[in-house]
């Protein structure tokens, strides 16, 4: 998958490149990120065939201003992972993930993202969202839903 | 609990962006106790008093009412809220409002930071925190905008430069630092930076930064939620709001919805929580209400000063008038009854202090009557002998006992409501004058809100949704006229979609919660409002649609909450009917009338009455009056009150009707002995009489407004005070919707004294219907003396009536056609329009019988009145060819064709072709110098071969297109042998026809109607025998909905209903749609094929069929 800069002046030389390759590949293996005016994180971008890609009126936008803490993460899983808080007696908090436990060491949030309504027939419950930071530095991603609180991890920060 | 008080709150008068009423915030935070509640709409005061009503009447917990405005700016300066301390920071705000909106098109407001420093004084403001989504506008504005010197010139309403106009800039912190300290300067301790936790991830961080910021810069933090509605499940309505806004639909809508649910009012232990960082902006809140002195009581009783003579107060001119004007009435001897009136009321006004109010009025009636325009007070005014002697209203005290308590009550210490009625034609004269009286400054135009109605709503709503317009547009014809006031499901169906699609669902869902809704503010025709201070430092005002007029940002209601003065220059086209027809009774006959001088209580117009034959006659012309006339059988004028009360949805709602009607009869069969029975508590025996003073004069049964009223304080024992709550519940019951708290007060209260639960109940249900619709005995008397005018006109000179109603459209109940057809059969002859006799105006000539009608030009469709003055000037001795016409006067040859095809040339020839011929001969307009010879003297005269006469249906169908109405058919007539073949009786077949026979019957569509909820529709149908009255039950109506809703020609077929006083209608089985029957009309009648076909496809609309005037719908 190649991910293409926007910029006009390299357009023509892109696209015949794009179309070398989905010559070898298959044009349905060649895809661009577009992007999606929504709220919701995992819908935020398209995957289309970078064939079939029509330049949009919609810029990138930025999220994050310099000094802000990073909105969003860059590892998005396509099948967010359930995963466990669990506090230990001493108040500490435990992330527990494919059965590993990890000491949570700060986070931040919640990021609020209330769900479309009108896709549903049911109404969805919102998601809270959080930057989880483990004792060895590792970021985590994930949002709590629903009622019993149900807790998933959607992404990894760098 | 913790103190709090939020001090953001968006209502929905910040047009498509709150979406909760300001009831329903103030319903909301006495629910969740906070100590205080402000509203700030953007730009706008226009909400506040409603706000202000709904907080007065909550009994628990009420909170305190901050009253302000949230401020955007057009320079990129973010969103300040301003909260005035005391009055005269109130009226600053006002100013700078009124700035903004005088500066800018229609419906917007335009401010710039430099008018907010000009009017700042003593107002406390906000400075809203940006919200981190609002970083990501376009940035192509001038940064620091507020701190670039603009040296304006101290103007009061200034041009904004241009490059001031400009997006909002992505604004930093810093920014917002130094425009803190700006503002600082300016206004030293009244300056807040305003902060939200909207749920971002980064609140905590932000608010940290905030602090940082506010200390920087002094100036403390306040907390509060940025509030859209008022409890969370109204997100969806917001961001429906949203899109319609934007014009997106939900899907293409992305970021411009919020992201979460959170803008919700908040309880005071939610706020803490999310503020558990900065405690101190949670208890600033409470600091923050604390300074805020202004309450909009301040405003009230702000009444314009009278011209008074010197020497004198108002009371004592009001006084000095009142007893002159009543020796004028009565002829120099006061009747005791009249005189007891007069002092009493007297007295009350001294005590009340509101006399300026009554010279206010009479000035204004003074002036019309000086200028010959005929006028009367209605309403509850009418209740007043002080009015009657002041010549304001004309019930006379002697004829109808006047409750003034109705009109003015010291315990409602409220002004008084006076509204005049004035000939619609010369209405503006009276405006004019009040502008000019009272001054641009201290007089403007009340404003109505706008709301969205259901077709407007599912329209708008269907669209967010991405419903195509087919289906909106569907959904939307579903709905009656536009007053129905919820989308119901068989409406739904009819429309042939299916209501239980999850998306036709929910945008009908949304569309029912938009309806009531404000959509915009618009201005009220005819309703004034009249201060002593400037009227702009009370309530900002924007630009009316005529030049150098304003009007005001609150409606009737809002006035009349706030006490102010309100006058209702209003217009009633039978009054302007009514001059014209005395005018012409002048000239005509030499006998002059006017209102006072008509000769009262003459039997035969009473006889006429009885008969239903009543069209054109004031209120009772209706199909519904008409049905009542014979079952009322009005002897007298006390007769002629009940009868425009008691059609009424008050009453019939209320079940009272039938009862009334019975013991009518009863009464007058008995000659006039029979005693009825009253309702009484039993368990209160010594009160057993209570109720015959209140319904004696009714006979027992509540028809009027105030025997509602009287019922609740005498049967449910009401105090003043409840009375006056369910007085104005009954007033504003779509506002504010509590009238169901009432209901089980007095029901309960009425049974708990020994009532019987179903007398209860009716009479609270008629209390409901009185809500919007019901008359005041008074009000009822003053249209009733219209109504015996009107008649009288009628009666006595049908010709004129006949040529004045003509002359006053657009009014009243009936076309044209009909009220020619109503002169005809009355004897009156009607001339057709001609070039040679006619004048712009219907007028009246001298014929064989005494005065005949003549037809005028402004019958002509699509004639000007400017080419009639023309033809007129040159008219001398008359036309005598269609040249000669052509030759003598400068019109374009457009006018010449129209006069043409309608048949104006009778007096020239008769054949309507051979004019069609000779017009089309005349030179085009910018004829080539060639045809310019024929402007001279004709060689000859062309011989014209003969060319085939133009069969009757031609004719009429002609005459139909081009008057709405023909002398010589109808259009049925031609239809009869058709409709013969099938076995279709004529309207006078019907109205003849015995109880329960089954008929059929065919017509033109005059009138459809829908009066009420029920759901029952009345259709009146005209042919050439008359007309008939077709009743349609509801479940018939969703079946045959098209038909009803769009033909031009109905079939229907059912049973005839007769009632005993001869009352007769058609109740429709089936109802068929044969308006492509008007089709055949030009082509040859006499082969017309005999076929029944319901199959109507596609609605077509073919000339023919489109020169049938459509009718006229009510509710």
């Amino acid at each position: 998958m190649a991910d293409f800069d926007a910029s006009i002046h390299e357009k023509a030389d892109i696209g015949f490149l794009v179309d070398r390759l989905a010559t070898r590949f298959g044009s349905q293996r060649i895809l661009a990120f577009q992007p999606n005016d929504t709220h919701i994180p995992e819908a935020a971008w398209l995957a289309v065939p970078a064939q079939y890609v029509k330049p949009t009126k919609l810029p990138w936008k930025k999220l994050r201003e310099p000094g802000d803490a990073p909105r969003r993460p860059l590892r998005l899983f396509t099948r967010p992972e359930p995963v466990t808080l669990l506090a230990t007696a001493s108040g500490a908090q435990h992330l527990r993930w494919r059965k590993v436990q990890h000491a949570v060491a700060q986070c931040e949030g919640p990021e609020r993202i209330a769900m479309e309504w009108w896709r549903h027939e049911t109404p969805l419950p919102a998601r809270d969202y959080f930057r989880l930071e483990d004792g060895e530095g590792r970021r985590y991603w994930l949002y709590r839903t629903g009622v019993p609180p149900q807790w998933v991890l959607q992404g990894i920060f760098a | 609990m913790t103190a709090y008080a939020e001090i953001a709150v968006t209502t929905n008068y910040s047009f498509l962006r709150g979406a909760s009423h300001p009831w329903e915030f103030a319903g909301m935070a006495a629910k969740l106790g906070l100590a205080a509640i402000g509203i700030a709409d953007r730009n706008t005061l226009a909400g506040i008093v409603r706000a202000y009503a709904a907080v007065q009447a909550i009994e628990d917990n009420k909170p305190k009412l901050l009253v302000g405005a949230r401020l955007v700016f057009v320079d990129g300066t973010p969103d300040i809220l301003a909260y005035p301390t005391d009055r005269a920071a109130y009226g600053r705000l006002c100013r700078l409002l009124s700035a903004g909106k005088l500066r800018a098109p229609k419906g917007e407001c335009h401010l710039a930071l430099h008018d907010l420093l000009k009017w700042q004084e003593d107002l406390l403001m906000v400075l809203m925190a940006p919200r981190p989504d609002e970083k990501e506008r376009v940035d192509n504005s001038p940064k620091n905008f507020w701190n670039k010197n603009l040296a304006h010139e101290d103007e009061e309403v200034g041009e904004l430069p241009d490059e001031i106009h400009a997006s909002a800039p992505q604004v930093s912190s810093g920014e917002i630092q130094s425009l803190l300290e700006n503002l600082l300067r300016a206004a030293p301790g009244r300056v807040w930076l305003g902060v939200s936790m909207p749920h971002k991830g980064d609140d905590r961080r932000r608010l940290r930064e905030w602090q940082r910021v506010s200390g920087l810069a002094r100036v403390p933090l306040l907390a509060t939620n940025d509030v859209l509605y008022h409890c969370p499940e109204r997100r969806e309505l917001q961001d429906v709001v949203t899109c319609i806004r934007e014009h997106v639909t939900l899907s293409e809508a992305g970021r411009l919805l919020e992201a979460n649910a959170e803008r919700h009012l908040k309880s005071p232990d939610e706020m803490a929580e999310l503020f558990h960082e900065a405690p101190e902006a949670i208890a600033e809140t409470i600091r923050f209400a604390g300074r805020v002195t202004f309450s909009l009581d301040q405003l009230k009783y702000n009444y314009p000063d009278e011209p008074i003579p010197k020497g004198k107060t108002a009371q004592e001119h009001l006084e000095e008038i009142a007893w002159q004007g009543a020796a004028k009435h009565y002829g120099g001897v006061i009747p005791d009854k009249v005189r007891f009136a007069l002092e009493k009321e007297l007295v009350l006004i001294a005590r009340m202090d509101i006399a300026p109010y009554f010279l206010t009025v009479h000035d204004i009636v003074k002036y019309a009557r000086g200028q010959d325009i005929l006028c009367q007070g209605r309403g509850s005014a009418a209740n007043s002998a002080v009015c009657y002697v002041l010549g304001i209203t004309a019930v006379d005290p002697m004829q109808i006992d006047l409750l003034f308590e109705r009109f003015i009550s010291e315990e409602r210490k409220e002004p008084p409501d006076i509204d005049v009625d004035f000939e619609h034609e010369r209405r503006e004269e009276v405006i004019q004058h009040v502008y000019k009286r009272y001054g641009h400054h201290n007089a403007a135009l009340t404003a109505t809100v706008i709301c969205y109605r259901p077709r407007s709503a599912i329209r708008e709503t269907g669209k967010v949704f991405g419903l195509t317009e087919d289906v909106t547009a569907n959904l939307a014809s579903g709905v009656w006229g536009s007053w129905g006031s919820e989308l119901k499901e068989g409406q739904v169906r009819q429309g042939r979609l299916d209501p239980f699609n999850r998306i036709i669902k929910r945008a009908m869902e949304a569309a029912n919660l938009l309806i009531t809704f404000p959509r915009h503010l618009s201005q009220h025709v005819g309703g004034f409002v009249l201060t002593r201070d400037r009227l702009d430092e009370i309530v900002p005002v924007g630009p009316a649609t005529m030049e150098d007029r304003h009007f005001i940002e609150w409606d009737k209601d809002d006035i009349d909450t706030l006490r102010m003065m309100k006058v209702d220059v209003l217009a009633l086209g039978m009054l302007t009917c009514i001059r014209k027809a005395f005018d012409l009774i002048r000239i005509h006959k030499g006998e002059s009338y006017d209102l006072a001088t008509v000769k009262r209580e003459d039997p035969r117009v009473y006889d006429m009455l009885q008969k239903a034959d009543a069209i054109g006659v004031f209120q009772v012309e209706s199909r519904a009056q008409m049905s009542m006339l014979p079952r009322l059988q009005p002897k007298e004028f006390y007769d002629l009150v009940i009868e425009v009360a008691i059609v009424r949805p008050g009453p019939i709602q209320g079940g009272m009707v039938h009862p009334y009607l019975q013991r009518r009869k009863e009464h007058r069969e008995s000659g006039g002995t029979k005693k009825f029975e009253y309702p009484s508590p039993l368990l209160d025996p010594g009160a057993k009489d209570e109720l015959i003073p209140v319904l004696g004069k009714t006979m027992g049964v509540p028809l009027f407004q105030e025997q509602a009223m009287k019922l609740a304080i005498v049967a449910a024992k009401f105090t003043p005070d409840e009375a006056n709550g369910l007085r104005r519940a009954m007033a504003t019951f779509r506002h504010v919707g509590t009238i169901n708290n009432f209901k089980e007060k007095f029901v309960g209260r009425m049974v708990g004294r020994g009532y019987e639960q179903e007398f209860a109940e009716r009479c609270f249900k008629q209390i409901e219907g009185f809500g919007s619709y019901g008359f005041p005995e008074s009000h009822a008397a003053s249209f009733a003396h219209l109504v015996y005018i009107s008649a009288w006109i009628k009666k006595f000179h049908p010709e004129a009536f006949a040529c004045a109603l003509l002359n006053s459209q657009p009014m009243g109940f009936y076309a044209p056609a009909e009220i020619v057809r109503d002169a005809r059969e009355h004897g009156v002859e009607v001339r057709h329009v001609d070039v040679n006799f006619s004048e712009w105006d219907n007028t009246l000539e001298p014929c064989e019988s005494g005065l005949a009608l003549r037809l005028g030009f402004r019958q002509v469709s699509g004639f000007r009145e400017e080419w009639a003055k023309t033809l007129l000037a040159s008219r001398a001795n008359g036309y005598r060819a269609v040249s000669e016409v052509a030759r003598r006067v400068r019109l374009p040859k457009r006018a010449f064709i129209i006069l043409a095809e309608a048949d104006s040339f009778q007096s020239i020839s008769m054949d309507r072709r051979e004019i069609l011929w000779a017009v089309r001969r005349i030179a085009d307009d910018d004829a080539l110098p060639l045809f310019a010879a024929q402007r001279a003297e004709e060689q000859m005269e062309e011989e014209i071969a003969p060319l085939p006469l133009m069969p009757l249906s031609e004719h009429v169908l002609a005459d139909y297109q081009m008057l709405r109405l023909s002398l010589r058919a109808h259009l049925m007539f031609f239809l009869r042998g058709l409709f013969r073949s099938e076995g279709v009786s004529d309207c006078a077949e019907i109205s003849g026809a015995k109880d329960a026979t089954p008929a059929s019957c065919a017509g033109i569509v005059l009138v459809r109607q829908m009066p009420g909820d029920a759901g029952v529709v009345f259709i009146t149908l005209s042919d050439e025998a008359g007309i008939a009255n077709v009743v349609v039950w509801p479940k018939l109506v969703e079946t045959f909905r098209r038909e009803i809703m769009g033909a031009r020609l109905l079939l229907v077929e059912g049973r005839v209903q007769r009632s005993p006083e001869g009352v007769v209608h058609l109740v429709a089985e089936q109802i068929f749609d044969r308006s492509y029957e008007l089709e055949r009309l030009s082509e040859d009648v006499t082969e017309a094929p005999s076929f029944r076909s319901q199959a109507v496809a596609k609605h077509r609309h073919p000339r023919n069929v489109r020169t049938v005037p459509k009718s006229r719908d009510f509710h």
